[in-house]
């Protein structure tokens, strides 16, 4: 549906962090990314899926490039990306809050292919806010934050 | 009067049954429903853009705005629309059908986000219930003088006869109706002309004629207002989601743009001579001993000055105008409604389970076998027409509202529509965002400031004042528009470096630039 309130934070299963693990791994020391799929329950967002996206970079250990096709889930979705040196920084970079053109963003802190942080982020009218992101370990009810580095 | 009756019932009767008929190709698909599955062939899509432009405004309003205010004070309606389909063809047609959009509001939700989205979706949305409550407007009047319904039952009479076969057969009803109506208007057109050349001659006023350029850098000669009216249309109409809908129906970009060429031609032909007759009008009544009184000009010309037959033919090529604007508008606000305002794609929706329906089998219009896109788009038809009646019925000031519906879709719209595509690197959302406001409110703002809107008075809300008089009229169409433009330079600018654009390929995709060096881009 069209008008809903911003979610106020967001569920990723971890099998689903894990499909985000083995992609950036896969493709270190080349930036990874791609899209998680999502559904709204009680005001939250909940990846419900993933879909890597190749990188289509000149320079792919960094930049992420990818269009935003048919092969892009609906939304609402995340787009996320790694940062792969240890040189980059945890959270959105310059380029990433100008050139993601989507509302969710989670960026994955990976150096040496080893994902140490996960940072998501909503796409305001004018900035970007950071959202609280997490998974659900032994039940539904129960939410713990992933690794964050600020 | 019987013949006149036969001619209208009859082109009714094969509109409808054409529309019901073409309605079997929609097989529970809303791309079919909304665009005609992308696959108009040139014929099609150059006969809807030109039907769709021609309205009960460029053909009635043209011959009484000439018959009292000179040439280019009606002439430059057609002329106008005749300029946003020529400019349309030259600079928009190829990329936006390249992007595979279903309504213009996609290409803006694409660009700029949702929030815009749903901004120029509202602004087309209630600019289209007045262009549908207008050509009701003038049905209305013309069942009620040459068909003998009350007008009130003559707006529901033409409102139901559109609604059924623009929500059975969605774009390919409209396009198959709108090759009809574009020959009998055509027709109409061409014999009205050739008949009141040869029994009367062609009389043109002095002053009143188009090489009476007055008209047109004369502020006390309606210079403003001329030039607002065919600035408005030609660059305004350019966002309006019946046309560019036409663009997306076409079967490729150059299909499209050679459409909008011909759509083009075709408006001034069939809309020019009827501002030439209006010119000698005066002086065929006066011949006659007949005062026109209050009645439109062309209606009183039709009852006494040609045969019935010819009269049937234009009537029924009014008439023709009206449906086939109409049409457009129902189909093109309640395909924004239900995709840009519900937010339903299916189309887009491929993770969703729930696919277009490829191969019908549709047994009804919000069977379980259409697609859910395809059932709102036709609900949402059921409001949208229900509004129309309700303005055309209840609201005098239609035709003002319809003007300033208009001018506030080129004050809000055109600019982020053109920067999007020509200079999208400055095309962010702020400046987007910034520029609608402030060109809609600007034009809002001179609205309530002036006692009238193209020469129409403002009978709604004026403020009284000594700055602004009715001599400001028609310049406020420009001002607002430079104000859309110039907010959205500067915010552009001012926020590029923050907040960057949406790259969008050709296509229409977008493009996602990441990384973690901030180093040269």
């Amino acid at each position: 549906m069209g008008v809903l309130l911003p979610v106020g934070r967001v569920t990723i299963p971890r099998r689903i962090v894990h499909a985000v693990d083995d992609n950036i791994a896969t493709e270190h020391p080349r930036e990874a990314g791609g899209f998680l799929a999502c559904e709204r329950r009680d005001g939250r967002l909940h990846a419900t899926g993933h879909v890597p996206l190749p990188n289509e970079a000149a320079d792919p250990e960094r930049r992420f490039v990818a269009t935003v096709d048919e092969r892009a889930p609906s939304e609402p979705r995340i787009c996320y990306h790694s940062h792969t040196s240890a040189s980059t920084p945890s959270g959105l970079t310059d380029i990433d809050r100008r050139m993601i053109p989507e509302r969710y963003a989670l960026v994955v802190f990976a150096p040496r292919g080893d994902p140490h942080s996960y940072r998501l982020f909503r796409r305001g009218l004018l900035r970007w806010r950071e959202l609280p992101v997490g998974h659900t370990r032994s039940g539904p009810g129960e939410w713990h934050p992933l690794p964050r580095l600020s | 009067m019987s013949v006149i009756l036969y001619g209208v019932g009859g082109a009714i009767v094969v509109m409808l049954a054409v529309g019901l008929y073409v309605s079997q190709k929609i097989e529970g698909d809303s791309i079919n429903y909304i665009v005609a599955g992308r696959g108009l062939i040139l014929p099609l899509a150059a006969a809807t853009l030109m039907a769709q432009s021609l309205d009960a405004n460029a053909t009635l309003g043209n011959t009484d705005l000439v018959a009292s205010a000179g040439f280019w004070a009606g002439a430059a309606l057609p002329i106008g629309l005749a300029l946003c389909l020529f400019i349309t063809g030259l600079f928009f047609a190829k990329p936006m059908n390249r992007m595979n959009l279903t309504t213009l509001p996609d290409f803006f939700r694409r660009k700029y986000g949702r929030t815009v989205e749903m901004i120029a979706s509202f602004i087309m949305v209630i600019s289209y219930a007045f262009l549908l409550a207008g050509n009701l407007v003038a049905g209305g009047y013309l069942f009620q003088t040459f068909v003998g319904t009350s007008y009130a039952v003559g707006v529901v009479l033409i409102a139901a006869i559109v609604f059924a076969y623009t929500i059975a057969g969605g774009l390919f009803a409209v396009a198959y109706t709108d090759v009809i109506q574009a020959f009998v208007a055509f027709f109409g057109s061409i014999g009205l002309i050739v008949f009141v050349a040869t029994q009367y001659g062609i009389t043109i006023p002095d002053g009143m004629g188009p090489m009476a350029l007055g008209q047109l850098t004369d502020p006390s000669q309606g210079a403003y207002i001329n030039l607002a009216t065919i600035v408005a249309l030609g660059l305004g109409d350019i966002v309006a989601i019946d046309f560019m809908e036409r663009v997306f129906a076409a079967d490729s970009p150059e299909t499209a743009q050679r459409a909008c060429f011909i759509g083009a031609a075709g408006t001034l032909i069939i809309g020019i001579p009827f501002s030439i007759v209006a010119l000698s009008s005066g002086s065929i009544l006066a011949s006659l001993g007949i005062e026109p009184g209050s009645q439109a000009v062309l209606y009183v010309l039709l009852q006494n000055a040609v045969p019935p037959w010819l009269a049937a033919v234009v009537i029924a090529g009014i008439v023709a105008a009206s449906f086939s604007t109409s049409d457009g508008a129902i189909l093109g606000t309640s395909s924004v409604m239900a995709r840009n305002i519900v937010g339903i794609r299916v189309d887009e929706e491929h993770s969703s389970g729930e696919a277009v329906a490829a191969d019908g089998g549709s047994s009804g219009f919000f069977s379980g076998e259409s697609d859910k896109l395809l059932k709102v788009t036709r609900l949402m038809a059921v409001p949208i027409t229900l509004l129309g009646i309700f303005f055309a019925l209840r609201v005098s000031a239609t035709g003002m509202l319809l003007v300033l519906a208009f001018d506030i879709m080129l004050a809000g719209a055109l600019v982020p529509l053109v920067f999007g595509l020509y200079w999208p690197d400055l095309a962010n959302t702020p400046a987007a965002l910034t520029s609608m406001v402030a060109g809609s409110v600007t034009r809002l703002v001179f609205f309530v400031l002036l006692p009238t809107t193209y020469a129409y008075e403002n009978t709604l809300l004026y403020i009284p004042n000594d700055i602004f008089t009715a001599a400001f009229d028609g310049l406020p169409t420009f001002i607002a528009a430079a104000v859309s433009l110039v907010v959205f330079v500067v915010v552009g600018y001012a926020t590029r470096d923050s907040y960057g654009s949406r790259p969008l390929d050709d296509e229409g995709h977008r493009t996602i630039v990441a990384g973690g060096d901030d180093g040269d881009e």
